[in-house]
């Protein structure tokens, strides 16, 4: 019964475009004088078409009005015009084989079965989520997702093929469907379909203003640990992280530890796959965090930040910009250019750490450089704006700035590290000196 | 587009390999036309190279200015001009009659090290205190056995395959003369250029480590730069063979390191056939930036010097 009705509307529309046609080469004939124009004009709406393609349903009129601008223009553009039948169109299509469908029709189709399986989930499930905290409900809503992701068909665990933006589209069509049911609870989670145990770790320095913000967004991701350093505050920092994420295990300590101590400290607390590390000084969404730990997920190792987009011209870098460069191209890594695990946020695998050692982790460079010679998988996840939102003290401005004074002598060591890894290389390559310069003048 | 541009440029390449082929071939034939013409038609420089192999110094001595020779004899020089060659004759000549003309006293040293094409007896014609050595010292090994032998209060260094008229060295003499340490070329390197060079990051990097970020790209490793006999002194003669390890002392034991002019070397250097593998070069400049940085390891502490701000290591345990 619905193929024959669509059968009806595919005639229909032939019979549409065709008298639309006749027309169209009466006007063309009109209008032979701007040959060129006309031509250009051709390409134009082939353009809106696609674009508007989703929206076809909805719009049915628009896209006529559209069609019949676009058989004014020629009868070769005509030819090529024959209506095709698009899988999203047609409300039956099911089964067959999943490799059959387009990429995005696959896409479109999850999202409207997850849609529904959050409906489903929240009607089932929803009295008894109402007693569970942000972070718990994440978690909860996190596995019967996976379990969703399963029934689809989509593979599980998502591989490389299932790109980040994909898996948040559609763990938000899941979510929407289960705030449906629930007035909007749990309606802005970022849902990571995995089966690794993810963490994070946050320091805390007198962050009384934005720890709440912070940790907000933290419990839109599904972590099932959270280890607060929060060190040195004389303010109300710790208070409001214990109340605002009860889950979350607060290591507090009351001098300073001084920069990026409480990284390794966490780090050795927590007990997951993948580790996140981040810092209160502005908010930076769920959904930028959740591409750290999706790349670990997927098999990265390290996953930095990358802040190329944010920097200048090379000549405008300041001095830091040049030490990590440089490091990067000693590693033999080049194409990381300045990205290291200097810039927050970022993520480690259990691998990772283990290798290098949680003790490594308060020197970041140092930390870096050891990652990339113990040949871990090092990669930049998500491109996070940390160089015009970071927060001006008193100590991390102006040239030659304490903080830009720790973070050359960390470089420093980190060069000792590689030093010390490649030795026997470095040297090798002063004794054929006068070789090359003979090499180079012949 | 980017496959597009690619091909573009292959075929370009194609074409300047072709018209570097015509090149040699025109100029072989000129060659081979000298050869056949009279000696009197010969360019001066060639003509000196031939005969100096034939004929004693001392039959030439026409040729050259032997009235500065023996003022140098009689004074000891203000100013010794360091220049290392490997068969560099198409320039030699003209790099030492400019470097002698610099100051009133001047000696001019140059380091022949593996010439094979008669550059050294060119030079020695043009007035140079030549050092021969058979074998190829290495690269900026040069610049060391140059200042070792050098008496001059101000040594300058310069390249052979470069000519660098005396009014462009002179501001240099005169730095060190009016107290600075190390004068150097106000020379970054190439900038216009998308992706920096690695050598180019190297120095700067060496500089931001060193908390001379003002410095931006120069250093010791370009031509020219002067440096004072105190100075010398100072990086000790040794560290003159790497150059960015005498410039990390430099700057690390305090002395006034100053950009003098701006000299565009990058513009001026001979160009060099272009390999397809990695240049030799860039492995061993970088390398000598890393071993500046092992000097200042072993010469400060781990941290090169720099404040740990307040970092309780010792609570991660």
């Amino acid at each position: 019964m619905q193929v024959a009705a669509n059968e009806r509307r595919y005639r229909r529309r032939v019979g549409f475009s065709r008298k639309r046609g006749r027309r169209g080469a009466v006007q063309r004939r009109k209008s032979q004088s701007t040959l060129s124009k006309s031509h250009k004009r051709a390409f134009e709406p082939r353009h809106t078409r696609h674009t508007s393609r989703p929206n076809r349903k909805e719009h049915l009129a628009s896209r006529r009005v559209q069609r019949t601008v676009v058989s004014r223009q020629s009868r070769s553009k005509l030819k090529t015009m024959k209506p095709v039948r698009k899988v999203d169109e047609l409300q039956v299509y099911r089964g067959g084989s999943s490799q059959s469908r387009s990429a995005a029709s696959q896409l479109l189709y999850s999202k409207r079965f997850l849609r529904e399986a959050g409906h489903r989930d929240a009607t089932q499930w929803g009295q008894e989520d109402r007693e569970l905290s942000s972070l718990q409900l994440t978690r909860q809503m996190n596995q019967r997702f996976s379990q969703a992701l399963q029934l689809e068909g989509v593979s599980f665990p998502p591989d490389a093929h299932t790109s980040y933006a994909d898996i948040i589209a559609l763990g938000r069509s899941y979510a929407e469907g289960y705030a449906d049911i629930r007035n909007g609870v749990g309606g802005d989670v970022v849902l990571l379909p995995t089966t690794m145990r993810l963490g994070a770790v946050l320091c805390a320095y007198n962050e009384q203003d934005s720890i709440e913000t912070t940790l907000k967004q933290l419990a839109r991701l599904p972590l099932d640990e959270i280890v607060i350093v929060v060190n040195g505050s004389v303010d109300r920092t710790f208070e409001l992280a214990r109340k605002s994420l009860p889950e979350a295990i607060v290591v507090h300590f009351d001098k300073p530890l001084g920069h990026d101590v409480g990284r390794a400290i966490g780090a050795k607390l927590l007990q997951v796959d993948a580790v996140l590390f981040t810092d209160c000084d502005f908010t930076i969404e769920a959904e930028q965090l959740g591409a750290y730990l999706w790349s670990v997920a997927s098999g990265v190792d390290v996953a930095l930040n990358d802040i190329r987009p944010f920097m200048d011209k090379f000549e405008q870098q300041d001095g830091i910009s040049y030490c990590k460069q440089w490091l990067n191209q000693e590693l033999g890594r080049s194409d990381l250019a300045m990205n290291s695990l200097t810039a927050i946020p970022h993520a480690l695998s259990r691998k990772a750490i283990d290798k290098i050692g949680y003790e490594a982790l308060y020197v970041p460079p140092r930390a870096h450089a050891l990652a990339v010679l113990h040949g871990l998988h090092v990669q930049t996840a998500c491109a996070v704006d940390v160089i015009t939102q970071n927060r001006l003290r008193t100590t991390n401005i102006g040239v030659g700035n304490p903080v830009a004074q720790l973070i050359i002598g960390d470089h420093m060591e980190a060069l000792e590290a590689v030093w010390n890894w490649k030795r026997e290389e470095l040297n090798a390559v002063q004794s054929v000196r006068a070789d090359i310069a003979w090499r180079r003048n012949t | 587009m980017s496959r597009l541009k690619r091909g573009k440029r292959s075929s370009r390449n194609g074409q300047t390999k072709l018209r570097r082929k015509q090149k040699q071939r025109a100029s072989q034939q000129r060659r081979m036309k000298r050869a056949g013409r009279s000696r009197s038609s010969t360019s001066s420089v060639r003509y000196a190279a031939k005969k100096s192999s034939k004929r004693s110094l001392l039959s030439t001595a026409g040729t050259y200015n032997s009235s500065h020779k023996r003022k140098d004899h009689q004074r000891t020089p203000v100013v010794s001009v360091i220049i290392p060659v490997l068969n560099e004759r198409k320039t030699i000549h003209r790099v030492v009659q400019e470097a002698r003309r610099i100051h009133p006293y001047t000696e001019v040293i140059v380091v022949s090290n593996g010439t094979t094409d008669g550059s050294d007896r060119l030079a020695e014609r043009a007035g140079a205190n030549v050092l021969r050595y058979k074998q190829a010292l290495g690269h900026d090994v040069g610049r060391k056995v140059g200042a070792e032998v050098a008496r001059g209060s101000v040594l300058l260094f310069i390249d052979g395959d470069m000519v660098l008229a005396a009014k462009q060295l002179r501001p240099f003499v005169q730095a060190i003369q009016n107290g600075t340490d190390v004068a150097l070329n106000q020379y970054s390197g190439p900038q216009q250029k998308r992706d920096v060079h690695p050598v180019v990051l190297a120095k700067y990097a060496l500089n931001a480590l060193l908390q001379h970020s003002e410095l931006r790209g120069m250093s010791m490793t370009a031509v020219p730069h002067a440096l004072s006999r105190s100075a010398l002194h100072t990086i000790g003669v040794e560290h003159l063979a790497t150059p960015p390890v005498a410039h990390a002392i430099a700057l690390q034991k305090g002395l006034k390191v100053k950009a003098c002019t701006y000299i565009p070397v990058g513009k001026l250097n001979t160009r060099r056939a272009r390999s397809t593998a990695a240049d030799p070069l860039k492995l061993v400049v970088n390398n000598d930036h890393m071993q500046a940085v092992r000097w200042l390891l072993e010469n400060t502490d781990h941290r090169g010097g720099l404040t740990d701000l307040n970092r309780q290591r010792q609570q991660v345990r």
